[in-house]
């Protein structure tokens, strides 16, 4: 017997659970649907009791014993087209209920996902992709659809049906029943011994398949690194070997078992159970012991069990498949979300910002400790520090990305856990180098905080974001649906960003510097709209370059998550980490000098 | 008829995947499939005169019972052997099949031009060689071969029936066109299901995953709880799919129907023909349990056909994959650069035909020596480098490197003398220390930390929990993309190629990333033929030799920076915007 692991039985069970969990969603309509299963399962023995009903009538009336009651025929065949009929119809209807009852889950799921990701910590999505999304919402609610739809209608009728008419079976005649099964034994022995570990296999097999995936994923997404450093040998050989791994234990699983299932189908073939159930019901009636149409309706009867009994097989294969689609599914679904207070407290007129002992870590990595940081109203603060030291982190934790693990952040003296998230952002907005734009018109994607603001308020807020004049000269202007009427490029994106940032008007805007220098085509206009944005407003700058922050009323130097010194240029001049940095942004300057002079001129004669 | 032409076409398309031993143990086990067919079918036909010979006692034929049962006998060892054997050949044949799948579209990935993958195509492919070889393989393995069967088997006792009683068999015959319209039509219901939700599903999905990529602004814009596109994709997604499903239902209900009028003709005819006398009762009784056995038939083929269906698409997307052309590679190279300069002799490009995304491109390059090109975004700059490393192959005119068409280089030598630094910066789920050491898997320690000193990566090094041997992970998460770039930088440093292709980020380049660049390509252009996509006004400054693209592709002026200075033209235009940029100060 192959081995099979703890983790693999533990994985099959959890996606079971999973199961479970989604499916209670649509009980009700469930338990509806199996109830017509459960009918049109009762009514499947009708068709062959009417079938030895009319054979004795007709078989009577051959022998001459009494003349043939056609009324009792046609009453007969009535019944038999009626139950057959009905049978089908029932099926029809609870798969019917079924299917809607899927629908609706896929979209219980979907909205619960949705009112999820309303309530996640936005740090959340920088480390979740989106990818994962679209195959929850996508892939996954597909996976499921069989097990949720297919399954309880069809697992009932694969175990009743059967049952119902192997009872007919032995009412009719118990030993043309036992004949009907006879063969039966030989196929379970046989294919249920190769379906011994199914799951566990199955688990192990999706894990095989996973590393094909994810070699495939590297050798596709890494194949200009691969061919220009004539890698090709190696990543090939990661997903030859793991398509290795995957073809050899699956074929280890599945080779023994050809043998046994091929000659296991036999068993229950039409021609063996035709000669099994012909042959031995003719002894049976031999010895006058079963009439001709108990041996027809039963030959019938024992050439329609084996298939329902295959359908019971299928399910349980699309169990194990949908299992981890499930997983996902569950777990997308209960990921932790920020802390919404319960009376949340209101922010007054005091803008002022006060960082307090702040700590935070992701995973084993301290990004932020001990950092301490006053944001005066109307003041202009610049976070600068090598890359990784914590800048954008800090700025992000102020517009409550996600909750600091020690530590506070007030804002007029209110910590910002206790506000609503509306009452948050109509006071703190932020403009960072994602300019996150819908598909949807640009008007919209402008007033997305102000709906009912007019056209001219709009064109205002593009103007001062120097993208009015672009928008205009779209063919359908303001009305122009991005993605569809027009693809914009990073400075225009980012230039309606920052009109979204003036409609939505907050007294404090957190920015990110290099927002400035998105498209080198427009970095001008851009800087122009960042001017006009950031003006009467307290400001929190993640810097990358020195130089365009340095008359900030307020520089705070980080390093290795803390925050090293704060001052105005003047008085950190003596600071050795700042002279490091200005250094660094007087290496960049100095190289324009000489001809930066020169076409300054230039520059003029061209403005 | 059609279905069987389109089914054999089916096949061939499976078995072009197949090494020749499987494909012809394939054929072998769905040959066997089709006559054990024809023996069930056989077999069901005995059914027949069997019952009858029983029940009357008389010989059926001129044959007696147990003659017939000596004759199913015969049908059943027969059906069995053909049976066992091509459902062992089937499994076996499909389990190579899925060998040789994943082995076809892994070499298909290493042949394929790089310009022809796109951000989806790591999900495309990865789908095919997992979930579509599993759904195509169980179709190779038994599903194919037990709808042959089963139609074969179908077929033989619908013919059957004319033998036994030419009144059966008319109805019979009578049904196959009318079951057929039906299935059609409950096929084009299906259809029209998947038309009315397919869409409706995916913009609703694309309207979940824009809800979460822009979470922050609609968080901003206090829009997170009332985004109204939203909401109506899900209206409309739920109307489309309720009209969807009634679509469905119907469809379910022509194909049942069309079994259950066979059936019911059936059986009325049976007890008719009893009633009126014209057959003997007991055949009567006979056609109706025919019957009964025909309609399970029929519906397990119908089923199969649905699922027939499904596969062609499966295949149908794998055949996307490996019918995409392959540029024309040789093995060895015809001639080998003389030198490492580059150029481009009135080399023209357009990734759809009559839209040129360069025209009558020329320039040379010579060897040590730096090429900047600059011009507006979408005027084909990066196309350019990406022609030089031949991404795609030009439309009019040659790239040559070191005076050879790069069309003559086999890859290897193409890319032992390019190498390119492009923005979209891929790392391996390595070691960071890998993933650099990969340009040159056995430089010394020495050489790692000069070129992680110059390219920056040392400051990473040292930010990072465990340092060289911090794990990159899936695609280089944990690196910001300046950083990112740092580490392509340094790949680039190590490898010492004779020409280097640099695009570098238009964005998200702080000072000391800046630094680090001007620093690196001064290097760089010590030993090597540069060719720099270049934004920053220190990079373009560096470069011996400067061509300025316009919007058309075209190029506009070339020369030294002084000299394009002084043509007072596009070129002085950019400079002055670049550089009052540059000088911006928010503060």
């Amino acid at each position: 017997m192959p081995k099979v692991s703890q983790e693999h039985r533990d994985q099959d069970k959890a996606g079971r659970a999973a199961i479970t969990l989604l499916a209670a969603y649509i009980k009700g309509r469930t338990i509806l649907a199996q109830f017509f299963t459960v009918l049109s399962a009762l009514l499947a023995f009708i068709p062959y009791l009417a079938l030895v009903w009319l054979g004795d009538i007709f078989i009577a009336s051959q022998q001459g014993n009494q003349p043939l009651d056609v009324e009792k025929v046609d009453r007969i065949v009535m019944l038999l087209m009626t139950a057959f009929m009905l049978k089908l119809m029932f099926y029809l209807l609870s798969l019917t209920i079924t299917h809607f009852a899927d629908m609706k889950l896929r979209f219980i799921i979907r909205s619960a996902i949705v009112d999820r990701l309303n309530h996640v910590p936005l740090a959340w999505f920088s480390k979740t992709g989106s990818g994962k999304i679209r195959n929850a919402v996508q892939d996954d609610t597909k996976t499921v659809h069989t097990v949720i739809a297919h399954a309880p209608v069809d697992l009932i009728n694969g175990v009743l049906t059967p049952a119902v008419l192997l009872v007919f079976m032995l009412v009719v005649n118990w030993r043309l029943a036992l004949i009907g099964i006879a063969t039966i034994p030989f196929y379970v022995v046989l294919y249920g011994s190769s379906m011994k570990d199914m799951g566990p296999k199955t688990a192990e097999m999706n894990n095989n398949l996973a590393s094909v995936s994810a070699t495939m994923v590297e050798l596709v997404s890494g194949i200009k690194v691969i061919k220009a450093f004539g890698k090709s040998g190696e990543s090939y050989h990661n997903y030859e070997k793991a398509a290795q791994a995957f073809a050899n234990s699956y074929w280890e699983w599945c080779a023994p078992m050809i043998g046994r299932c091929s000659v296991a189908a036999e068993f229950v073939s039409i021609p063996v159970l035709l000669l099994v159930n012909l042959g031995g019901g003719a002894l049976v009636y031999a010895a006058g012991l079963a009439t001709l149409p108990q041996i027809l309706a039963c030959t019938l009867i024992a050439l329609v069990l084996p298939n329902a009994m295959m359908s019971v097989a299928n399910i349980t294969w699309s169990y194990q498949l949908a299992g981890s689609a499930a997983i996902r599914l569950v777990e997308l679904m209960d990921t932790s979300s920020l802390e919404e207070p319960t009376h949340p407290q209101e922010v007054g007129d005091d803008h002022r910002i006060v960082v307090k002992d702040l700590a935070y870590s992701y995973g084993e990595t301290q990004a932020l400790n001990g950092v301490n940081l006053t944001l005066e109203p109307g003041t202009l603060t610049a976070l600068i520090g090598p890359s990784g030291s914590g800048k954008s982190t800090l700025a992000q934790l102020i517009a409550r990305f996600d909750d600091p693990s020690e530590g506070s952040i007030t804002l007029g003296g209110i910590d910002i856990r206790s506000l609503s998230a509306d009452d948050l952002y109509q006071n703190v907005s932020f403009v960072l180098q994602d300019a996150m734009l819908l598909n949807t018109s640009i008007r919209r994607n402008i007033s997305l905080s102000k709906p009912q603001a007019s056209l001219e308020e709009v064109r205002a807020a593009a103007k001062a974001a120097q993208i009015d004049s672009f928008i205009m000269s779209l063919p359908k202007g303001y009305d122009s649906i991005i993605g569809t009427d027009c693809e914009l490029s990073g400075g225009e994106a980012q230039r309606l960003s920052i009109a979204r940032a003036l409609l939505i008007n907050a007294p404090v805007l957190i920015m990110d510097e290099a927002t400035a220098f998105a498209d080198p085509d427009s970095e001008v206009e851009i800087q122009r709209a960042l001017s006009g944005l950031i003006e009467g407003r307290t400001v929190l700058v993640i810097a990358h370059r020195l130089n365009s922050v340095i008359g900030a009323h307020q520089i705070a130097v980080m390093d290795e998550g803390r925050i090293v010194a704060t001052g105005t240029h003047e008085t950190l001049l003596d600071n050795k980490q700042y002279r490091a940095l200005l250094e660094q942004s007087d290496f960049t300057q100095s190289s324009l000098a000489v001809s930066g002079a020169a076409s300054e001129e230039k520059g003029g004669h061209h403005e | 008829m059609d279905i069987m032409s389109r089914n054999r076409n089916l096949l061939s398309r499976f078995r072009r995947y197949m090494i020749p031993e499987d494909a012809a143990m394939h054929k072998r086990g769905m040959a066997a499939c089709i006559s054990a067919g024809v023996f069930i079918g056989l077999a069901l036909c005995t059914m027949m005169p069997a019952a009858m010979s029983l029940l009357t006692a008389e010989p059926q034929w001129g044959l007696s019972f147990n003659t017939w049962v000596i004759i199913l006998v015969v049908l059943t060892a027969f059906s069995c052997v053909l049976d066992y054997w091509g459902t062992k050949l089937g499994y076996t044949a499909g389990l190579g099949y899925m060998r040789m799948l994943q082995k076809h579209i892994g070499n298909k990935v290493a042949s394929l031009p790089l310009g022809w993958f796109t951000a989806s195509s790591a999900g495309l492919l990865s789908r095919i060689v997992t979930q579509e070889m599993m759904t195509s393989g169980q179709a190779v393995a038994y599903f194919v071969g037990g709808f042959l069967r089963n139609l074969c088997a179908c077929v033989i006792f619908g013919l059957g029936t004319w033998v036994w009683n030419w009144r059966l068999g008319l109805i019979v015959t009578i049904a196959i066109p009318i079951l057929f319209v039906l299935f059609k039509l409950g096929q084009k219901c299906i259809e029209k299901e998947y038309a009315n939700e397919s869409p409706a599903e995916e913009e609703l999905a694309s309207r979940i995953v824009e809800f979460a990529q822009c979470q922050g602004a609609l968080r901003a814009c206090h829009a997170g709880s009332t985004y109204e596109e939203l909401s109506s994709s899900f209206a409309v997604a739920r109307r489309k799919s309720v009209r969807g499903l009634w679509w469905g239902v119907l469809g379910n209900m022509l194909t049942g129907m069309g079994q259950q009028l066979l059936v019911f003709s059936m059986i009325l005819l049976g007890s008719s023909l009893c009633v009126t006398g014209i057959a003997a009762p007991f055949e009567a009784i006979i056609i109706i349990g025919v019957s009964l056995r025909f309609s399970t038939m029929i519906a397990d083929i119908s089923a199969s056909l649905f699922g027939l269906e499904e596969r062609r698409q499966t295949l149908d997307s794998i055949d996307a994959v490996m019918n995409a052309p392959e540029i024309p590679v040789p093995q060895t190279s015809k001639d080998l650069p003389h030198d490492a300069s580059v150029s481009a002799d009135h080399v023209a490009f357009s990734y759809v035909p009559d839209k040129p995304v360069l025209r009558d491109v020329h320039f040379t390059v010579p060897s040590s020596s730096m090429l900047a090109i600059v011009g507006p975004s979408g005027c084909g700059k990066t196309t350019v480098i990406k022609l030089a490393a031949r991404f795609y192959d030009t439309t009019a005119g040659t790239m040559k490197i070191g005076g050879v068409d790069v069309r003559d280089l086999s890859t290897e030598d193409l890319f032992k003398n390019v190498s390119f630094v492009f923005q979209d910066v891929y790392l391996f789920n390595d070691t960071l220390r890998n993933n650099v050491l990969l340009a040159r898997p056995n430089a010394s320690d020495s050489d790692i930390e000069r070129v992680a000193d110059l390219a920056g990566v040392t400051d990473i090094v040292k930010r990072l929990p465990d340092g060289w041997d911090t794990v990159c992970g899936e695609s280089g998460r944990a690196l910001s993309g300046g950083e990112r770039q740092r580490v392509s930088i340094a790949r680039a440093l190590l490898k010492q190629a004779p020409i280097v292709l640099f695009d570098e980020a238009t964005s998200a380049l702080d000072a000391e990333n800046e630094a680090n660049i001007v620093k690196s390509i001064e290097e760089l252009r010590k030993s090597s033929t540069v060719i720099a996509v270049a934004h920053k006004l220190e990079t373009i400054k560096m470069a011996d030799k400067i061509i300025v693209l316009n919007a058309s592709g075209s190029i506009e002026e070339e020369g030294t920076h002084d000299e394009l200075l002084a043509l007072n033209g596009a070129y002085a235009d950019f400079w002055g915007k670049h550089v009052l940029s540059a000088r911006w100060k928010l503060a």
